[in-house]
């Protein structure tokens, strides 16, 4: 009955309609009218990300997606000049799984954005210098010191990901990269990497905004039409890391108080089990009647925070419950009573209250997933990336609002066992009297 | 990856493609031209929507602006004393008085009223900025009546119970002293207490862990009955609701209460005597240091305000400007550069900012030097600078009005510091009528060097004997922004 509550929260869910069109060298094109303010969206998504680097070239998809914004042959200039006057919001991210590239700008500058992002995709290499490269690779080994190393616990994400995946496993390494593989990279590097991925049929253009159809075609083709093909990428393959035992690692970092970071492999994005793992964190943490929220934060008193998500990835994803100790308990004491708390709160179903409030949180929120066009541009070609259709919201929002309190149960069942887990414990250092010799360059 | 998943999708993927395969009767391709960007048409007309205001017999304003793109609410309850009215030594305490509203209320206990929020999927979130104090939620446009109820009964009777108070106040401490591993925290308590001292926005709006540990539960309760009063509030509604639907709602739940607040605002101290100096935090092991060039700037009500707007936007405000350009894109010292106006009720900071590698924290700051120098004398703002800046922020406008939130958030603006429903169109305005003399003029009044602090937080073994080299005193702070005995290393504050 809660169930059904929850899914007349709001009478009419929202929709994303889209076109999807390719043209005849691969390229696909996803198309999505929207004249409510003028401004327009256009995401370009390549089909490579750190899950696709060689060994030794950790942290290369992502320094390159930096090199992008270094001009092109018709533009030997910074990427973001044109867009700054033009109050464009613009930017490029590199996942695991992809790298993407955006801008959103007042609807009359379409054509400049594509203009822009063709040039780049068919003319980088001309004018792609050493000093470009040296230039970006201290930029990104500085975005590497202040996200990874200065940040507190900013180092865990390193230990999760070669804890979690074996060797080899193309999730095994940073998609930041490691200095040293930074070093590495080279210009001929730049050059195989951009002329394997950077083609049209291993990407997707999404446009979504003030712009009319027919016209976005035709200039999508002029643009675009004419750049050599290429082929798609293979996919990287890995099957799902299975773990045998509880693997602890503990580290030192400038942190003032101790960490405690559970991670578990868990099923692939849009797979199933994927939503029930999200459902299943917001009822562990989300709110101060939560399962483990309320016995480590309210009661106990040995948690200063406690927070649990999945982290949904397209080969396989991990599931994590971080906590913060409060001052004077110890990571071992934090472990312990964590360790405790999550199986008793995985020891029954969730109640049917607990269910509807979890689902009424998500489908809530794909109503601000639609808001922006930016937002909704990144959101189709992650469906048509992960799915094979853009057309996916309406099954997406069903994963959720569809959940029963057993899925749940069975999800955490089977996918978070306590004897077999990654365990990263960050402990603060002591105060260094002297400057520590070395502790190597990955701290 | 589940193999027969995928092999679904590559199926229904292929037929996709065989479909548009078969739709695809294109016109001859048109021609492109490469020599330059593309001619721009004409910009789209477009209007930005009304904010409706009206005022409640017990002194509450509301601001409201219809918007029907989703079935979304952003309701934000505004208290015009932020944490300026922390008392002297105990920074912190409006924030954890917000943060205690609803932790119990006259019929719930802290865990009913969580449910409560949760089951109607409303977003509650408490805060205090220097200026204000503010209760939001973002909500399902039909759980309006039930979510302003218990935003009622935060607001109205919460019972600010000993043993939650407790607990919150040990949190907020646990989350001070963490954030102190951060150099970035250090850098930002000691600019404010060398722009501000310990009046006015002095001290962090959070508190310190010394501040916080000073406060009481009877602070807590005192300072809810001197601060909580509809007189001078404001509530902000944004979204999918009519006017009259608003109105009964917020009626309803808001108009019997009365009462004004009885506190006042720290005033503002002057900056410290000594600020052209290098005030250092130690970040022993430190990758990066967290520099910044700083001085105080007038307030949000600055008669120059639109032009330190335009002249900040060319010197650090955005990536293209000459500190980001300078420092990442030509030096690769930096992930970014920025500068920025922190514009507060009663002053303002003019902040340049960045986080370098360790080995150039001397050059970086002399490059930041160059740029203050140079926009002065040397390399002057240029028709294109001025041109690109002001258009920048002027087209930018449309896209601020995408998401209800953000909105709702600029409609904050008009209520913390009492402006008017059309006030966005008269900053456009006025934007666009900076002159190249204005902005030069704001060059000259901001970009002074030799009257600015420079705060630097990072390993101060390995950077000390560089920054020497300015022949400026070095003074040493701890992370809460406290000055530390010359030389000494020591965490006891001295009492300034």
């Amino acid at each position: 009955m809660s169930v059904l509550i929850a899914a007349h929260l709001v009478a009419t869910g929202p929709s994303l309609p889209v076109e999807t069109w390719e043209l005849d060298n691969g390229m696909t094109v996803l198309l999505a009218e929207d004249h409510r303010l003028p401004v327009v969206a256009v995401e370009i998504r390549y089909f490579v990300g750190s899950a696709n680097e060689r060994q030794g070239r950790s942290g290369f998809a992502h320094l390159f997606e930096h090199l992008m914004f270094q001009g092109s042959a018709s533009f030997d200039d910074e990427y973001f000049k044109p867009f700054e006057p033009i109050g464009g919001s613009i930017n490029g991210t590199t996942s695991n799984d992809r790298t993407n590239y955006y801008e959103r700008v007042p609807s009359n500058y379409l054509e400049q954005v594509l203009w822009m992002e063709s040039d780049r995709m068919e003319n980088l290499l001309p004018v792609l210098t050493q000093k470009k490269l040296d230039n970006q690779r201290k930029v990104v080994k500085n975005e590497r010191r202040q996200n990874y190393e200065d940040r507190p616990y900013g180092i865990v994400s390193k230990h999760m990901a070669e804890a979690l995946y074996p060797p080899g496993h193309p999730y095994h390494h940073l998609t930041i990269g490691s200095h040293a593989d930074l070093t590495a990279a080279s210009l001929d590097d730049v050059k195989a990497f951009f002329r394997e991925y950077y083609v049209p049929a291993n990407a997707v253009v999404t446009i979504v905004g003030d712009f009319e159809t027919q016209e976005a075609k035709a200039l999508v083709d002029a643009y675009f039409g004419a750049i050599p093909g290429g082929k798609r990428a293979r996919a990287p393959q890995a099957p799902q890391p299975v773990l045998s035992k509880i693997t602890t690692v503990r580290d030192s970092d400038q942190v003032k108080l101790p960490g405690v970071f559970l991670a578990w492999p868990t099923p692939a994005l849009y797979a199933d089990g994927d939503a029930a793992m999200d459902a299943l964190a917001s009822i562990l943490t989300d709110g101060k009647t939560s399962r483990l929220y309320k016995p480590l934060v309210y009661e106990k008193k040995v948690a200063q925070q406690v927070v649990a998500y999945q982290a949904s990835r397209l080969l396989s994803s991990y599931f994590v419950i971080q906590a913060i100790a409060t001052p004077g308990t110890s990571a071992e004491t934090l472990a312990k009573e964590l360790m405790a708390a999550l199986k008793q709160a995985l020891s029954t179903p969730p109640t049917d209250d607990e269910v509807q409030r979890t689902i009424n949180a998500w489908q809530k929120s794909f109503f601000g997933r639609v808001e922006s066009v930016l937002k909704r541009a990144q959101l189709l070609s992650n469906y048509f990336h992960a799915t094979g259709t853009a057309d996916y919201f309406q099954q997406d929002l069903a994963r959720y609002t569809e959940l029963r309190a057993g899925d749940i149960h069975e999800a955490a069942q089977r996918w978070l066992p306590l004897d077999k887990l990654v365990r990263v414990f960050v402990l603060p250092e002591e105060q260094p009297t002297e400057k520590p010799t070395s502790k190597g360059g990955a701290k | 990856m589940n193999a027969q998943s995928h092999r679904l999708s590559t199926l229904l993927f292929g037929t996709m493609l065989l479909l548009a395969a078969a739709c695809h009767t294109q016109a001859p391709r048109r021609s492109i031209d490469r020599s330059g960007l593309p001619a721009v048409g004409a910009p789209a007309q477009w209007t930005p929507p009304t904010v409706e205001t009206w005022r409640m017999d017990n002194g509450m304003t509301v601001y409201y602006v219809p918007l029907h793109h989703a079935p979304l609410l952003n309701v934000q309850l505004i208290l015009p004393h932020g944490a300026s009215t922390d008392p002297q030594g105990k920074a912190g305490l409006t924030n954890l008085m917000a943060d205690m509203l609803d932790e119990g209320t006259a019929a719930m206990n802290a865990m009913v009223l969580s449910d409560a929020f949760q089951r109607l999927a409303t977003d509650y979130h408490a805060s205090a900025s220097t200026d204000t104090i503010t209760l939001s939620m973002h909500l399902i446009a039909s759980k309006l009546g039930p979510s302003l109820a218990l935003l009622r009964d935060v607001v109205r009777s919460p019972t600010l119970p000993k043993t939650e108070f407790d607990r919150r106040k040990a949190q907020r401490i646990a989350g001070a002293l963490s954030s102190e591993a951060e150099p970035g925290t250090g850098q930002w308590n000691t600019i404010r207490r060398v722009l501000a001292g310990t009046g006015y926005a002095g001290t962090p709006t959070g508190g310190t862990r010394t501040t916080l540990l000073a406060i009481q539960h009877e602070d807590v309760v005192a300072h809810y009955k001197n601060v909580v009063a509809p007189q001078g509030a404001s509530i902000v509604v944004v979204g999918d609701a009519d006017g009259p639907t608003v109105k009964k709602a917020i009626t309803k739940a808001f108009g019997d209460w009365s009462g004004s607040p009885t506190v006042q605002q720290r005033a503002p101290s002057p900056p410290a005597q000594d600020i052209h100096a290098i005030h250092l935090i130690d970040y022993p092991g430190s990758a990066q240091s967290a520099i910044a060039v700083a001085r105080p700037a007038g307030s949000f009500h600055s008669p120059t305000r639109v032009e330190d707007k335009i002249f900040n936007r060319i010197l650090g405000g955005a990536f293209v400007s000459r500190i980001n350009m300078n420092l990442r894109e030509d030096k690769g010292y930096t992930y970014g550069a920025r500068s920025i106006f922190a514009r507060l009720r009663r002053l303002g900071m003019f902040v340049t900012y960045s986080s370098v590698k360790t080995s150039t924290t001397l050059a970086s700051l002399q490059e930041i030097q160059k740029e203050m120098v140079g926009i002065v004398r040397g390399k002057p703002i240029t028709p294109y600078e001025l041109n690109a800046a002001k258009k920048g922020l002027l087209l930018g406008l449309p896209a601020k009005y995408e998401r209800i939130g953000t909105v709702a958030d600029q409609v904050a603006t008009l209520a913390t510091y009492g402006l008017p429903p059309n006030w966005l169109q008269i900053q456009a305005k006025k934007i666009d009528a900076v002159s190249m003399k204005s902005v030069t003029e704001s060059a000259k009044r901001n970009a002074v060097w030799d009257r600015m602090a420079i705060v630097v937080a990072g390993d101060r073994a390995l950077i000390e004997d560089d920054l020497k080299k300015f022949g400026l005193p070095i003074l040493l702070y701890d992370a809460q922004g406290n000055r530390l005995q010359s030389g000494v290393q020591s965490t006891q504050a001295i009492d300034r």
